[in-house]
């Protein structure tokens, strides 16, 4: 009968020993505090992040990276960390979180033109295009200093950026794309148009972007492809 | 009464606590450890410890999941000290429990 145990090495057999006491400390915050148990979902598998251990929680997080990199599910559990003083935050603090892979890629297919959607947020100075259309669930993820490209999360694909600090930045270096504007709905963006980021209430841009005219309809897609060429290029 | 599993992963490698707890209006109540391994791609528990029936106990368990051999956490101790028992035991052991199991196979 052939063995197909792992067997451990030093190094894992320390890791484990290590874990269960955290597991431990996990379970003894859940005797303590047992809303805990709903604020992270049954049948979860967790990876503990201890606070106070930083070379355990780094290799608890490659761990989990890998975990994900299998195609597994995992959530991060942070274990020590402390309470916050202020009673009303406390509901907020949070110390599980889903942690998975993400390995998006744009869709294979052009923009079609009736998904494409341009909003300016003058008070908090932030740019939002759509080119494709998107599902309930995004998030934004950062490329580079102001580009935030936004993901679907379901279908796992890319469907448009965020730009922050659009005037204050963005197009200074790219003037060009100052031209966005004129086929941009300017209304302040929705929290959750935001992909997980509230920006500044008060990062204006300097002009009043209310009183900008729209562009003409036949310069619209012209203008709007000049300006995801630059995004494209800075996303590079 | 409410129950809550999760499995709290220990190296990569299959080897996996899996945490029970059973609350009772919003207190946990009662709370279950066991020590999984992972042989030849099948999940398998070496060793349980327990705080139902009044008493913490520990289950050393066979290769077909029955227990074989049970010991008993001292009297009077509560969840807390229930925790703790079970805790250091599987710290200190789990490398001769997992070994002692291996070489209980069929």
């Amino acid at each position: 009968m052939t063995d197909n145990t792992p067997t451990l090495t030093p190094t894992q057999v320390a890791q484990t020993t290590k874990n269960i006491r955290l597991a431990g400390r996990f379970m003894r915050e859940v005797l303590a505090n047992p809303t805990l148990l709903e604020r992270t979902p049954d049948g979860s598998t967790l990876m503990l992040l201890p606070n106070d251990d930083p070379d355990l929680a780094a290799a608890n997080l490659d761990l989990a990276t890998r975990i994900t990199e299998r195609g597994q599910e995992v959530r991060l559990q942070l274990v020590g960390a402390p309470t916050p003083d202020a009673e009303q935050w406390r509901p907020q603090d949070r110390r599980g979180f889903e942690f998975r892979e993400m390995r998006p890629r744009w869709p294979d297919q052009p923009p079609a033109e009736q998904d494409l959607r341009v909003v300016y947020d003058g008070r908090r100075d932030v740019l939002r295009i759509d080119l494709y259309a998107s599902g309930p669930k995004e998030i934004a993820v950062p490329l580079n200093d102001p580009l935030l490209v936004l993901i679907d999360l379901e279908r796992q694909e890319a469907f448009g950026y965020l730009v922050l600090n659009f005037l204050a930045g963005a197009i200074r270096r790219s003037p060009g794309m100052a031209t966005i504007l004129a086929v941009a709905d300017l209304r302040p963006l929705e929290v959750d148009e935001l992909g997980g980021l509230v920006g500044p209430e008060n990062g204006g841009g300097p002009i009043n972007a209310e009183a900008l005219t729209p562009a003409p309809s036949a310069l619209r897609e012209q203008i709007v492809a000049a300006v995801v060429n630059d995004l494209h290029r800075m996303s590079a | 009464m409410p129950e809550t599993v999760y499995d709290i992963d220990l190296n990569g490698q299959g080897d996996v606590l899996r945490v029970q707890f059973a609350t009772e209006a919003g207190a946990v109540v009662d709370f279950l450890v066991q020590y999984e391994t992972t042989i030849d791609g099948q999940r398998k528990a070496v060793v349980r410890y327990d705080s139902h029936h009044g008493r913490g106990h520990r289950d050393m368990l066979n290769w077909n999941g029955r227990n074989y051999r049970k010991e008993w956490a001292p009297e009077g101790a509560g969840l807390g000290d229930v925790l703790t028992w079970a805790v250091d035991d599987l710290a200190a052991n789990w490398e001769r429990y997992r070994a002692d199991f291996l070489r209980r196979r069929p």
